[in-house]
């Protein structure tokens, strides 16, 4: 069975309650996103980007083994 | 430090970076250092006020960014020949320091330039967050 790690941050947290997971991969970043979503309706109010294996990712993607994922909120450091 | 050399926990000592500025004396070449701190404000919302803002940032993915933020740098500005980036993660209260940057040229019109250049790549591609905390307790997430 294929796994991967999903990591939250900033508000995601809040809607996550937690910070991190592993679970089964889904085939792709969409698929993993509507999954999110329906676990998880709030997160279709809020804004964030996916990053796989800490590089950001634009559209879609196959998932793999391995894979770390993070949902990342709009960046405000400084 | 908490596992990313850019990370500190907690607010940049007020030193930090002239501590650094002092140090290799015998790099002779560069004639510019340029230095930008970054503190947390006592913002007013609705009535209340910030007292302190609370970071967390995703460590793994701070340094590649950091070097990729560096890279750009470079490529763009010839004369440059250091950059450092210190940002807290944690508890950083008004008044304090929460992101120092240092770049070091070897004239003082690149480092002026890639210093403003360096804050605002790192406001745009460093995987930060920040939640505002109010004097009454309360706080919010800003993006």
């Amino acid at each position: 069975m294929a796994t991967i790690k999903l990591v939250y941050f900033g508000s995601v947290t809040d809607i996550t309650g937690i910070s991190s997971e592993n679970v089964e991969a889904p085939a792709t970043l969409d698929d993993l996103n509507e999954m999110l979503i329906a676990r998880f309706p709030k997160l279709s109010a809020i804004r964030y980007r996916f990053s796989v294996n800490r590089q950001l990712i634009t559209g879609d993607r196959q998932l793999i083994n391995g894979d770390e994922v993070a949902l990342l909120p709009p960046f405000a450091g400084g | 430090m908490n596992g990313s050399k850019y990370l500190i926990e907690g607010p940049v000592p007020p030193g930090y970076l002239t501590d650094l500025a002092a140090g290799r004396p015998e790099k002779t070449s560069s004639g510019a250092q340029s230095i930008f701190l970054g503190k947390v404000r006592d913002d007013k919302v609705d009535e209340k006020t910030v007292s302190g803002i609370e970071y967390s940032a995703y460590q793994e993915m701070v340094e590649p960014v950091v070097q990729s933020i560096k890279d750009e740098l470079f490529k763009k500005y010839s004369d440059l020949s250091d950059v450092q980036i210190i940002h807290s993660t944690g508890l950083v209260k008004c008044g304090e320091i929460s992101l120092a940057v240092m770049v070091t040229s070897g004239h003082r019109k690149q480092s002026f330039a890639a210093l403003a250049e360096c804050v605002e790549l790192i406001k745009e591609k460093l995987p930060v967050w920040k939640k505002e905390l109010f004097s009454d307790g309360t706080s919010r997430w800003i993006e």
